[in-house]
């Protein structure tokens, strides 16, 4: 806070940040441009909205939108997969990456590391497109040589179909999330573990710390605020479970399964074309989404003073 | 690490050693597989079973990929919309992220709360393609691909914690010497800041050689991408393998293009990894935006 | 996607078919053209459209008014369907010919993804391009027209190219028009000759068999679903590493309540009166085809090849070209494709690399229940509508550039080129050269990117003449697909009169919401049918579809496609 005396006026303060307003004020323009004007597309979640008459003269009809989707049986089937994939998602995604970085960083030879870091980030450059192109290829029971290899091991029978059941859907949901991002999202506490101060490990191997209780009173708290931003942003995820990764994988037999709201919300809106119904999806899981994210983020702030804001 | 071995921390580190080859394989074979299937004959390949290598080895596949004559100029727009995007968007979102670094930020609060908010709402996809389509008369020029792709919240909150994180001695310094913040944003906070210059372009460089969606809405027959190729051959599968097959590349079919598809679209994204490695583990760190 | 296959089908019929309005060709406005379409002439003026455009070149002296200007003109063009690269302009034979005639360029560009939601996308935003080639019954033209982001078309035409009137066909304008105005030019509009000239129609695709199996069980008779399922048996039995049964991809939203394109051939085996059935006149409703019995038993005997190991379920949720990649393997003892893509595609392909031996031989229609199969043949009432959207900068250009497409000259142009250079009058019709013709059958891929024919207006107009050059043709040169679709076509009968065109209403109204719930349930129902372990089950299982269906307000759709079946009627004046 170089100096500048905090009475001044508002307009002498801002002048006198005026370089630093440059450097700011583009991006906040920008996001008034690209996020918050095209935000008056809301209002349609309570029309009628024709493109005939356009956002401004399309019938008012009030909370009639969400009057049926309440009452909608596929959307309220659509909000319980969203929760139930993204729940999984949470307990099995969220520490698989943690857990890597911990384990990475007791790998004793750094070029292994190195490579090994390399390698599992690979996924991350490929877009879900093609992840559940080579699903469908690797796991065809006749000829993927995934499925094959899994008969073989008898993890699963001969002729099951991996990609038309319902039953293993969610399986496969979480594992080809965590194979796809496990690699990229430890890259976060990566760098976190490394800005530990090294002088703690050793006085913690001067006491004779085990292994284990040198990560468990020196690498985990050291990272906690890291992990817990990253929580409380997962949180407010939950309610975005990945639209292409579901869309992608749906199919006759796993249609249910795959009914999330993105997906529902994008069906009944461009697919169909019942914008407002569609806008009305989209907007109810915004505002679960803001929801859950804020008090994610106000539960942390009380009960361990870390939170994102 | 600088630990001392005891008998069980060496078996540890054995199993751990096992357990990372073991992770690398499952994250490798896939890759590897559709390679190697993407190099074998098509019609054999259809038999399935190609496990370790290519049964019947040919390279048909990509024959017909480069005969593709869109192939070509979709790559140097991808190549042009990855490089020029992610530069700019860096430095777009590098520049809030370093304004909003700063506590005696007048609104800093507001901005913050602003841009947080776009991570969770927004007016859908229509009331975004008018504003770039018909207010901001962006469709069908390249521009499209980089202004709307300028900013991003997550890496702005990267960045805000890499700059907080920065020792303030030198900035100080620098403005006793009269500098003001741009000359010091510029000339000496971005030279310091590579590792998370590096991580956020490696980061904008993956979503824009990904991205095709854009491209459809507002690209057009000039401004073709790999990945809407990509999407071509994916979603209009029988023209593919009618144009294959009658190319007199007998066998090839319309999956066995799609695989060799899928390989030269990742590759060039997957090499360019390697460049940038070395300022990841610094670069990406996260935390709280209280000032 | 899926429909693909369809599409090309319909492309390739019309190759075949289309050459009819060349039979005015002789007429073809101008005297002062003196184009090598003249020369056609020699065909009698066998269908309406042609008859008028006679009526009018004998009328009108004056130039067409696509003449008065040929400066550069470019306008663009949406195509409704992601698969079709081979129609993009990219300086063509034909593309050229049209540039260098009209000076007209078009702009032509295909959705990436998902056509539906890049078409919702433009019109929601009203960021339509000039132009746009739509299926006539989709949903989405409804909403074109009631937001008004369409011109109609006659007004165009009395305001720009008043003789361009003549030349449509007034039975044609008459069933298009909505509230009484032409909105869309439709292509391949067939005329009551269609039935009785060109190709053979076959309205299904066909099952084949491979001939080695085939031979290797005896050459039985297969005349029955019986019979087929025997077949089955025993070829499971000689060929156990082979898949017994092969269908084109499951998908209903995509293909219709058949689910499969594939499923027709069985569909109308056991329930060969399906159409008729599904109107009730007395309960004013028009039936979803799921409630009928036959129907369902099409299903029932997928689920009876199902139990006895015959029929792989993982093509329930292949993708077409997961299937047609197994296809082109030659890995099913029975398969089913679309007629022409099996022999210009299929066999050769498998010839070529697996061997003579294993290609495939068309079966027969199946009996069911003693009863022969029936197949629905109507003429097409149209394929694409092509629009010219309120976002056009020069709608005077483009509806004459129309009026150009739309003559015989613009016809031969897009479909043979120049005489004496790329096709020669045979016997009064068009034929390309033989080296084009060659390469257009073993080498289709350069033939559209050399020549482009059938590609560049995509305004094809359907008629006699082209009929009969394509018929010529085939049986010229694919005798054995000419005599296949003779074997099936005997099943034929017209349903023109039945009024059926049309029937699904709007996605977006009420209507629609519940036919796409319907849709829905419906798709995900299929796998528990065919998938059922017992009779007991696949019988529960569709009685639960059916009483959730109720429940979703089923009966409302069928009302309201009762109300559309009447209007079909209407239009075709049936009524």
């Amino acid at each position: 806070m170089s100096g500048i005396p905090v009475k001044q006026s508002l307009a002498r303060r801002i002048w006198l940040q005026r370089y630093l307003m440059i450097l700011t004020l583009p991006a906040v323009l920008w996001m008034i441009v690209f996020h918050y004007i095209p935000m008056y597309g809301i209002i349609i979640a309570f029309q009628e909205y024709t493109p005939y008459q356009g956002f401004l003269h399309s019938p008012w009809i009030g909370l009639a939108n969400f009057n049926e989707l309440f009452a909608d049986p596929t959307f309220r089937e659509s909000v319980f997969n969203t929760f139930k994939i993204s729940l999984a998602k949470l307990i099995f995604g969220f520490p698989a990456p943690l857990l890597l970085a911990l384990l990475l960083n007791e790998l004793v030879f750094k070029r292994f590391k190195r490579v090994v870091q390399s390698l599992t980030y690979l996924p991350y450059f490929v877009s879900w497109v093609l992840v559940v192109g080579f699903m469908y290829t690797l796991l065809d029971p006749d000829t993927g040589a995934v499925a094959k290899l899994l008969v073989k091991t008898g993890l699963i029978g001969d002729e099951v179909m991996l990609m038309g059941s319902a039953h293993s859907f969610l399986t496969l949901v979480v594992v080809t999330e965590i194979w796809k991002n496990v690699g990229w999202n430890s890259i976060i506490y990566l760098a976190a573990i490394a800005g530990i101060d090294p002088q703690m490990y050793e006085a913690a191997v001067m006491d004779g710390a085990s292994r284990f209780r040198r990560v468990w009173h020196i690498t985990l708290p050291a990272i906690k605020p890291t992990v817990l931003i990253l929580l409380i942003l997962s949180i407010g995820g939950l309610v975005n479970s990945n639209f292409d990764q579901m869309y992608l994988m749906q199919n006759s037999m796993t249609q249910d399964a795959a009914n999330v709201l993105s997906v529902y919300s994008y069906k009944m809106g461009l697919v169909s074309g019942r914008f407002s119904y569609g806008t009305a999806i989209g907007l109810f899981q915004s505002l679960v989404a803001f929801l859950l994210m804020y008090l994610a983020n106000y539960s942390s702030r009380k009960l361990t003073q870390e939170s994102l804001f | 690490m600088l630990m001392t071995r005891s008998r069980g921390g060496a078996a540890f580190d054995l199993f751990n050693a096992l357990l990372m080859i073991a992770l690398c394989v499952c994250t490798l074979y896939p890759f590897y597989n559709i390679v190697i299937t993407s190099f074998n004959d098509p019609t054999d390949a259809a038999r399935g079973g190609i496990t370790l290598w290519p049964r019947v080895f040919s390279i048909e596949n990509y024959k017909v990929v480069f005969r593709n004559d869109s192939m070509f100029h979709a790559f140097v727009v991808t190549v042009a919309r990855t490089l020029i995007g992610s530069a700019a968007a860096v430095l777009f979102t590098g520049a809030f992220a370093y304004g909003i670094s700063k506590s005696e930020l007048v609104g800093r609060k507001l901005f913050l709360m602003m841009a947080i908010v776009t991570m969770y709402f927004s007016g859908g996809i229509i009331p975004y393609y008018l504003v770039v389509a018909k207010y901001l008369h962006l469709k069908g020029h390249f521009p499209v691909y980089i202004i709307p792709n300028l900013f991003n919240v997550f890496n702005a909150i990267i960045m805000l914690t890499f700059f907080r994180a920065l020792p303030k001695e030198m900035e100080e310094s620098a403005k006793i010497d009269g500098a003001n913040e741009l000359r010091i944003f510029f000339l000496l906070v971005l030279p310091v800041s590579k590792p998370v210059l590096a991580t956020i372009t490696l980061y904008n460089a993956v979503f824009h050689w990904n991205s095709w969606y854009d491209a459809m809405l507002f690209g057009g027959e000039k401004l073709l991408t790999l990945q809407q190729i990509l999407m071509q051959i994916i979603s209009s599968n029988s023209n593919v393998s009618m144009i294959a097959s009658q190319l007199g590349y007998g066998s090839v079919t319309a999956s066995s293009l799609k695989l060799a598809t899928m390989v030269i679209t990742t590759l060039p994204i997957v090499f360019s990894y390697p460049f940038v490695q070395k300022y990841f583990v610094q670069g990406v760190m996260i935390g709280s935006v209280k000032g | 996607m899926g429909n693909k296959g369809m599409y090309a089908g319909v492309a390739t019929m019309l190759v075949a078919a289309m050459l009819t309005g060349c039979s005015s060709s002789g007429n073809n406005a101008s005297p002062s053209a003196g184009e090598s379409a003249g020369n056609g002439s020699g065909a009698s003026a066998s269908s309406s459209a042609a008859a008028n455009a006679s009526a009018s070149a004998s009328t009108d002296a004056s130039q067409p008014a696509w003449k008065t200007d040929t400066s550069p003109f470019t306008f663009t063009q949406y195509f409704y369907g992601n698969w079709a690269s081979n129609y993009l302009w990219k300086d063509q034979y034909a593309m050229k010919l049209v540039t260098e005639k009209t000076g007209v360029t078009i702009d032509r560009r295909l959705a990436t993804g998902a056509d539906d939601d890049y078409l919702n996308t433009m019109i929601a935003a009203g960021d339509l391009p000039d132009s746009i080639m739509l299926d006539w019954n989709n949903p989405a033209v409804t909403k074109l027209i009631q937001n008004g982001m369409v011109y109609s078309i006659d007004e165009l035409i009395d305001q720009y190219a008043p003789e361009f009137k003549s030349q449509l066909d007034p039975e044609m304008v008459k069933y298009h028009s909505v509230d009484g105005k032409l909105w869309y030019l439709p292509n391949i509009y067939e005329t009551e000759d269609r039935l009785t000239s060109g190709v053979p129609i076959v309205p299904i695709r066909p099952w084949f068999i491979r001939s080695d199996i085939y031979q290797a069980i005896g050459s039985p008779k297969i005349e029955t679903t019986d019979d087929l399922m025997n077949a089955l048996v025993a070829a499971k039995e000689k060929f156990p590493d082979v898949n017994p049964v092969g269908l084109e991809f499951f998908n209903v939203a995509q293909n219709g309540f058949r689910a499969s394109n594939s499923m027709d051939y069985l569909i109308y085996s056991f329930s060969p009166h399906l159409l008729e059935e599904q109107v009730k006149d007395d309960q004013q409703v028009l039936e979803y085809p799921m409630r009928n019995k036959g129907f369902i038993d099409a299903f029932r005997y997928l689920n009876q090849l199902y139990r006895n190991g015959l029929f792989d379920s993982q093509l329930l949720i292949y993708k077409q070209e997961q299937y047609e990649e197994k296809l082109y393997g030659a890995q099913y003892a029975v398969a089913s494709q679309y007629m022409s893509n099996m022999y210009t595609m299929f066999n050769p392909k498998i010839q070529s690399t697996v061997g003579q031996d294993q290609t495939y031989t068309v079966l027969d229609g199946l009996k069911a229940n003693g009863q022969d199969p029936r197949y629905p043949a109507s003429r097409l009432m149209g394929w694409q509508g092509f629009f010219i959207t309120k976002n056009a900068k020069n709608p005077e250009r483009i509806i004459k550039f129309a009026e150009y497409a739309w003559s015989d000259e613009g016809q031969l142009d897009m479909r043979y080129g120049t005489e004496g250079e790329t096709y020669d009058m045979v016997d009064g019709l068009p034929q390309l050269k033989s080296d084009i013709l060659d390469m257009k059958l073993n080498d289709n891929a350069t033939f559209n990117s050399k020549y482009g024919f059938e590609d560049s207006t995509l305004l094809w107009r359907a008629g006699k003449l082209w009929d009969d050059a394509s018929a010529r043709d085939l049986k010229m040169s694919q005798p054995e697909q000419y005599a296949a679709s003779v074997l099936l076509a005997k099943y034929d009968y017209d349903s023109y009169s039945l009024g059926m065109e049309n029937l699904e209403p709007d996605g977006s109204s009420a209507e629609g919401t519940i036919n796409t719930k319907v849709k829905d349930l419906w798709n995900k129902t299929i796998p528990k049918l065919v998938m059922a372990k017992t009779d007991d089950e696949f019988d529960s299982a569709y009685a639960s579809f059916v009483k959730q269906m109720d429940q979703t307000g089923a009966e409302k759709v069928e009302k309201t496609m009762y109300q559309r079946h009447l209007e079909d009627l209407k239009k075709k004046g049936l009524q």
